[in-house]
């Protein structure tokens, strides 16, 4: 099975080349075909590969060197893809999917412009099954297989992490489908209004997966690495985000193309930007340049030849761009105070912060090749990142609900003051309860600003009266989803920005060294050690730590742990947490050492308030997203259909 | 295999090229083949369209079927990691296969196989004898607390243990308490009958150990 896997891969790479020629001759029945015979060829490659790892197949070298009998069946199949060669098989098959998701469901009255797409797919099908079937095979045999492998790496062995690769990679892999359809918009030179109907719901298909795959992340981050936070600016988080970022900026672009024909050229550069931070990401993230649990792949040749597919394909694209760009035709005119001037702000904005976190995340390796050792770190990004994203946030509310081509510049001194209200109630607040820098203060106004400025756009929208409370109710229950998609994503901003300024500002930490029957007081919890014991999984082997937390009448145990895989030769730490609803007592197991000849075991116990609504606001966004993907629904009330234009 | 793997991928570059030729021009059903052929083709040199699948079910089978005396090192582990999953609750094939790591050097693993064993059976002597030798070679021949507290319980469950009596005492003697150690000893001299001729090989045990320990 394993070698008609190989054998489907290869036909998936030679039905791609077809599916490349095809297309740009434009032949939309033969390229919608090929990509869909390449997508299944490469489905039947993947499974065979996923087979050998569910059977343990160690005639694979793929298999002999990331897993092992004893693993637990679900982590058989998530090694597939936790490794260099087996997530490029990923990659290549995601990639391939869209292609043959274009060739299905891509349906305008446009054939060529179609056929373009699918065949600039197809190249990119190429590129990526050349690299994984000539540098980084999956498929290599062994002539002595071993009878036990070396098993998976086991950070890597958590259902989030499971999940994670796959997510990221709908998301990466789905903006080359964005960049595709830019692509062949800009050979016709028409990006238009037409076309961003035909790219918002797959620039949206890119987006909902590539948040939730962050969010998945950083969510394992928080429980599995025992340092208590959830985001660390470390190069490889920062290299999703960045094409995150920019596919923000290419939604909100995607609105004034659609709505208005206007920034045609700006919004094909954001789908060419996207993609190629899509790769750099891959690059940064698989050429070995960085340290980190992800950087499978540390042979230079590999590094080299993904450094050469990031620059002969956004090269090609830029060039293409540049091209064509000229040709474009542009919307009518705007004003700067109007939707167009705000989102244009929100584009701007956004490409600022991308670039200051590009810099942040290239300069170490750039000083590293100069000869110098620097790191960039949170106070960089808090110095530039957040005062930014801060700034464009606030306006959020005030412009959402401008007019096109020109709006009334009146009303935003009112809402400037109402926000200056809130900030200073926040700062009073804030003050009161605890001491709270005037930083915090502002950010949590910011987070009740979103939330409050999401619903009175509702509001607004459905013409909301006081007087008809029931009738308003229903007119904003039936507004477009498209409209309840930017509110719940508007307002899970918000709420992710009030759970990260509570949780960094008041988290509290306390290293413990801690005895049996020891005791310890972390943010009003007493934590008793009551004692240590040794305990084993299917493929490791662990020092369990029992806790009991207690404050007032409240009692809990907290079960942190050490573990070994022996497989690996790799300690993990299992965090134990109890949720309390307004925030999460986090208890990290540490080290093991004697005093006065009695073993004490050192715990780092963190208190995060708030903390689930960092996690609760991603998945508000992303649901924000799944809301504005699903296909409008027709409108019923005459009312709401004046007032409810995006 | 070979033969099965090419046809089918022959078969399918034909059935591909026949769907685009039938509602395409004739020059992307001849692009289609083309590089259909490419593919089989360098599938052909890079692949190993004779290597059969391997997998462990099968090689576990064989394994099985075969006699125990005759297995490698890696064979005999993999058999007993095998049984560690038919016999959850059997501490045997955990106990072997601390043995099989203490051969290869592993005292690590060892220590920790050991463990296992004595998690199913906390009285299982040779999984105690194991643990503390294994705990002894990782302190680099001394007799750490660990070692002797498993030492002391392995005795005390069965005094004819007399090695493992005797080495509980040592770790008191190079923990610093010879006091300690003297009483350990006097008492299972005592458990010793008048003229069992274990007596003056434990005290050649004790005398050298005092030695040893005394000596700078």
């Amino acid at each position: 099975m394993i070698e008609i896997g190989h054998l489907a891969a290869f036909l998936a790479f030679g039905f791609s080349i077809a599916q490349g020629w095809t297309g740009l001759s434009g032949d939309r029945e033969a390229a919608g075909r090929l990509a869909l015979s390449a997508f299944a060829a490469m489905a039947i490659a993947f499974a065979a590969l996923v087979l050998a790892f569910a059977r343990s197949d160690f005639s694979v070298e793929l298999v002999a060197e990331h897993s092992s009998t004893l693993k637990p069946f679900i982590y058989k199949l998530a090694g597939t893809w936790g490794n260099h060669e087996g997530s490029m098989a990923m990659w290549c098959l995601v990639t391939l999917g869209f292609g043959a998701a274009g060739a299905a469901w891509l349906r305008t009255d446009r054939q060529v412009f179609e056929a373009r797409a699918i065949g600039v797919q197809g190249l990119l099908g190429v590129g990526a099954l050349a690299y994984l079937l000539f540098a980084s095979s999956p498929f290599l045999r062994l002539d002595a297989p071993p009878l036990q492998g070396s098993g998976l790496n086991p950070l890597l062995q958590d259902p989030a992490l499971a999940a994670h690769p796959p997510m990221l990679y709908l998301g990466y892999v789905g903006y080359s489908f964005v960049f595709a359809l830019a692509a062949a918009g800009l050979m016709e030179a028409r990006i238009d209004r037409d076309w961003a109907k035909i790219v918002r719901p797959w620039a949206m298909a890119a987006w909902v997966p590539l948040t939730l795959g962050i969010a998945l992340g950083s969510y394992w981050a928080y429980y599995e690495l025992g340092w208590g936070g959830w985001w660390f600016w470390d190069p490889v988080e920062n290299a999703s985000f960045m094409p995150w970022l920019v596919g923000s900026a290419l939604l909100h672009s995607i609105i004034v193309t659609e709505k208005r024909g206007g920034f045609a050229a700006w919004t094909a550069l954001l789908a060419v930007l996207t993609f190629c931070f899509s790769i750099l990401g891959a690059f940064l993230v698989r050429s070995g340049v960085l340290t980190s649990v992800h950087a499978f792949a540390v042979d230079p040749l590999r590094g080299g030849l993904l450094l050469t597919g990031l620059i002969v394909y956004g090269g090609a694209a830029l060039a293409l761009f540049a091209w064509r760009a000229p040709a474009l035709k542009g919307g009518p005119a705007w004003a700067l105070v109007s939707r167009e001037g705000a989102l244009m702000l929100n584009n701007l904005v956004i490409a600022a912060a991308t670039a200051t976190v590009l810099l942040g995340t290239l300069f170490p390796l750039i000083a590293e090749a100069a000869g110098r050792q620097m790191s960039v770190g949170e106070p960089y990004f808090n110095l530039t990142f957040a005062p930014m994203m801060a700034a464009l946030l606030a306006f959020l509310p005030v412009v959402q609900g401008w007019s096109w081509g020109k709006a009334d510049a009146g009303a935003l001194l009112r809402w400037i003051g109402g926000f200056a209200v809130l900030f200073l109630a926040m700062r009073l607040l804030a003050g009161v309860l605890r001491e709270f820098p005037a930083g915090a203060a502002l950010g949590v106004a910011l987070g009740y600003w979103l939330i409050f400025g999401a619903l009175v756009e509702v509001g607004r929208r459905g013409l909301w009266e006081w007087r008809a409370v029931g009738p308003s109710l229903r007119r904003c229950l039936r507004l477009p989803r498209r409209v309840w998609g930017m509110t719940l994503a508007h307002a899970g901003v918000g709420v992710f920005i009030l759970g990260a300024v509570v949780e960094t500002t008041a988290r509290e930490t306390r290293t413990v060294g801690l005895a049996a029957g020891g005791s310890a007081v972390v943010a009003g919890w007493t934590l008793t050690l009551e004692g240590v014991r040794a305990i084993e999984g299917p493929n490791w082997y662990a020092d369990e730590a029992r806790l009991i937390a207690a404050k007032g009448d409240r009692q809990v145990v907290l079960e942190p742990q050490k573990r070994f895989y022996p497989a690996a030769r790799m300690p993990t730490t299992e965090t134990a947490i109890h949720r309390t609803g307004t925030g999460d007592l986090y208890a990290a197991f540490g080290d093991r050492r004697e005093v006065d000849g009695e073993p004490v075991w050192t715990f780092s116990v963190y208190y995060n308030p708030w903390i689930d609504m960092v996690f609760g606001g991603v998945v508000l966004i992303a649901l924000g997203g799944v809301f504005s993907w699903v296909p409008r629904r027709r409108r019923v009330d005459a009312p709401v259909r004046e007032a409810a234009t995006t | 295999m070979a033969v099965i793997v090419f046809v089918l991928g022959g078969l399918a570059v034909i059935g591909v090229t026949a769907l685009v030729l039938r509602q395409s021009g004739r020059a992307s059903a001849i692009a289609t083949g083309l590089a259909g052929a490419a593919g089989l083709a360098a599938y052909a040199a890079i692949g190993s369209p004779a290597a059969p699948d391997l997998p462990f079910s099968e090689r576990a089978a064989e394994l099985a079927s075969r006699d125990a005396r005759d297995l490698s090192p890696a064979e005999t582990l993999a058999r007993l990691e095998l049984l560690v999953r038919e016999r959850p609750d059997d501490p045997q094939p955990h106990f072997f296969i601390g043995e099989v790591m203490k051969a290869q050097g592993r005292d690590d693993d060892a220590v920790r196989a050991y463990q296992s064993a004595l998690r199913r059976d906390s009285r299982f002597a040779p999984a105690l004898e194991g643990l503390a030798d294994a705990l002894v070679r990782l302190e680099g021949g001394r007799v750490g607390a660990d070692a002797q507290r498993v030492y002391a319980q392995l005795y005390a469950e069965d005094p004819a243990r007399l090695r493992a009596g005797f080495l509980a005492g040592l770790g008191l003697l190079q923990a610093g308490d010879p006091d300690a150690a003297d009483a350990a000893w006097a008492s299972m001299r005592a458990n010793l009958e008048a003229g069992d001729p274990r007596q003056a090989m434990l005290d050649a045990w004790i005398d050298a150990a005092k030695t040893e320990t005394a000596a700078p």
